[in-house]
């Protein structure tokens, strides 16, 4: 499948690219409070990019702090010429990150002081999030009707494609991807869901009435 | 599912959460989701799922070769290629030929001989054990894409170009499809309160209509006639009115049901003994259905990984595939 940039665009903006240009000028002259904002910005989607490639969630936990480090430092020192391409800049030290550490396991020590006010990922929130989107997980996977679930496996954890599932099961391909798709949709939709009105719950059960 | 409207996403995030998806692509989606809230949620939701269902860690993305495996292989290759060498003698054991290529294929074990003579394959009819020699020893598979259905990719639909939709058709389109009751598959519309599907024979006939759906998808109920193309297109119901999709200046979305021959060929090699993924990806190639012949011979690659003539079909079908139609709403 081949997929244009175009096709990914949805979610640019000039406003976005002006906000991208006052971060990264704020952190080149040192504002702390930029690089906390930076980095409650990136630390999930680096997150999620560091275990879609890795597979390994203690890996990916490991290194997301490395590269909100690099990140910060990179940015400091003024490396980014192009801020609208803030982005890209943190996806390619994410990617460098994990591809030194499959080649090597030594670490190179930093040469400048690190960011110490950076939201710690390790957090005792963070951590309670994780475990709840796990819960919803779960009980995303065990709303589902067997034969999905059997389907939305072979798909996810086996890496197979619908028709070799179909072989399998002795099903047509196209009943397995309406069901496949059908059962993406379902526990995705669960999980977002139960995970937006836990959120509200908490806001409301902070708030003084 | 989504409150993004990019196209694509729903493909790419699943495969993406797989490790399936082309490394390119894969970037561009990153580029994507770090920038967009609502992709980042699916990513982590379906991330979430597959981790408490996997009991067992996937392998890496793309795992680069640390650099003592990328010096040690190339010396364990040159140092068995001069055993190699200094150890043959053809005269010693005339009986043992060197084979060109070897796979493991569901029941059977072919195998290529240096004469180009296929073995593994016996139980098979004549023209079934031609096809897979030929593939074996070419590299290749014979993939013959309708040229009506290419063509139709270059072309767009007159008409009032500011009428263009702001959703989009997923599959089938621009593709032959083996089942004759295809299965449907749209995006979502911001603020559609239902999708009604219609299909069109040659002339605008209609032959299939959807009553309203709800959901994004609709498996056809009636049988398509085999071997003749269809178009289709879905109109979503809002609060301002109705939008179809495709729309000028939008290509049609045009697919075709396979014809009855390869398919009952399929059906056969489906029910034979050999359950053999090779065969059925060189019949899938050959009636067209190039998407159903690449995951053939995804399946092939599982139980032969590594295996370069495997790489090479996979290559000459990439190569033989039209690029999915872009059914961008038109700016």
């Amino acid at each position: 499948m081949n997929v244009d940039r175009s096709d990914m665009d949805s979610s640019w903006s000039p406003e976005a690219a002006m906000d991208n240009d006052r971060l990264v000028r704020a952190i080149q002259d040192g504002d702390r409070e930029a690089e906390r904002a930076f980095a409650a910005r990136y630390l999930r989607p680096v997150k999620a990019m560091l275990l879609a490639r890795s597979r390994n969630p203690d890996l990916a936990a490991d290194l997301l702090q490395d590269v909100m480090i690099d990140a910060i430092c990179a940015l400091r020192r003024g490396q980014l010429r192009e801020p609208q391409k803030l982005s890209s800049f943190v996806i390619g030290i994410a990617r460098n990150r994990l591809n030194n550490h499959y080649r090597s396991t030594v670490r190179q020590p930093e040469s400048l002081e690190f960011p110490d006010l950076l939201p710690d990922s390790s957090s005792h929130a963070q951590k309670l999030e994780e475990q709840e989107r796990e819960n919803l997980a779960m009980n995303a996977i065990s709303s589902l009707d067997p034969l999905d679930k059997k389907i939305l496996q072979m798909t996810l954890i086996d890496g197979l494609k619908p028709g070799i599932i179909a072989q399998r099961l002795s099903l047509n391909p196209d009943v397995v991807r309406q069901r496949k798709l059908r059962a993406t949709r379902r526990v995705i939709d669960f999980v977002r869901r139960q995970s937006q009105t836990e959120s509200s719950n908490h806001i409301v059960v902070g708030k003084v009435t | 599912m989504t409150d993004c409207t990019a196209p694509l996403i729903d493909r790419c995030l699943e495969r993406y959460i797989q490790g399936t998806l082309p490394e390119s692509d894969a970037r561009k989606f990153e580029e994507h989701y770090f920038d967009c809230p609502a992709c980042l949620a699916q990513v982590e939701a379906l991330q979430a799922v597959a981790q408490q269902m996997g009991s067992k860690p996937l392998q890496p993305r793309r795992a680069p070769i640390p650099w003592p495996v990328r010096v040690a292989v190339p010396a364990a290759i040159a140092a068995g290629l001069v055993l190699a060498f200094i150890g043959f003698h053809p005269w010693r054991q005339p009986e043992q030929q060197i084979s060109r290529a070897d796979l493991r294929d569901g029941n059977l074990n072919l195998s290529l001989d240096k004469t180009g003579q296929l073995h593994g394959a016996d139980g098979l009819p004549k023209k079934d054990r031609d096809a897979l020699q030929a593939a074996l020893a070419t590299g290749r598979l014979e993939a013959s894409f309708p040229s009506d259905l290419a063509a139709s990719q270059a072309e767009t639909m007159l008409g009032n170009t500011a009428a263009a939709s702001p959703f989009q058709v997923i599959s089938p389109v621009d593709r032959v499809v083996s089942d004759d009751r295809p299965a449907f598959a749209w995006q979502s519309m911001p603020g559609a309160t239902g999708y009604r599907v219609r299909v069109y024979a040659g002339g605008y006939r209609k032959v299939a209509e959807s009553p309203t759906l709800h959901g994004l998808n609709w498996p056809c109920p009636v049988a398509l006639a085999r071997g003749q193309n269809y178009t289709w297109t879905v109109t979503a119901t809002s609060s301002t009115g109705e939008v179809r999709t495709p729309a000028p200046p939008q290509p049609e979305a045009v697919f075709q049901v396979m014809g009855s021959a390869p398919a009952a060929g399929i059906e056969s090699a489906l029910r034979g003994p050999a359950n053999g993924h090779l065969l059925l990806a060189v019949l899938y190639a050959k009636a067209g259905a190039v998407d159903d012949a690449g995951e053939q011979l995804d399946l092939l690659a599982k139980e032969n990984p590594n295996s370069p003539i495997v790489a090479r079909l996979k290559s000459s079908l990439n190569q033989a595939t039209p690029s999915p139609i872009k059914t961008k709403a038109a700016q």
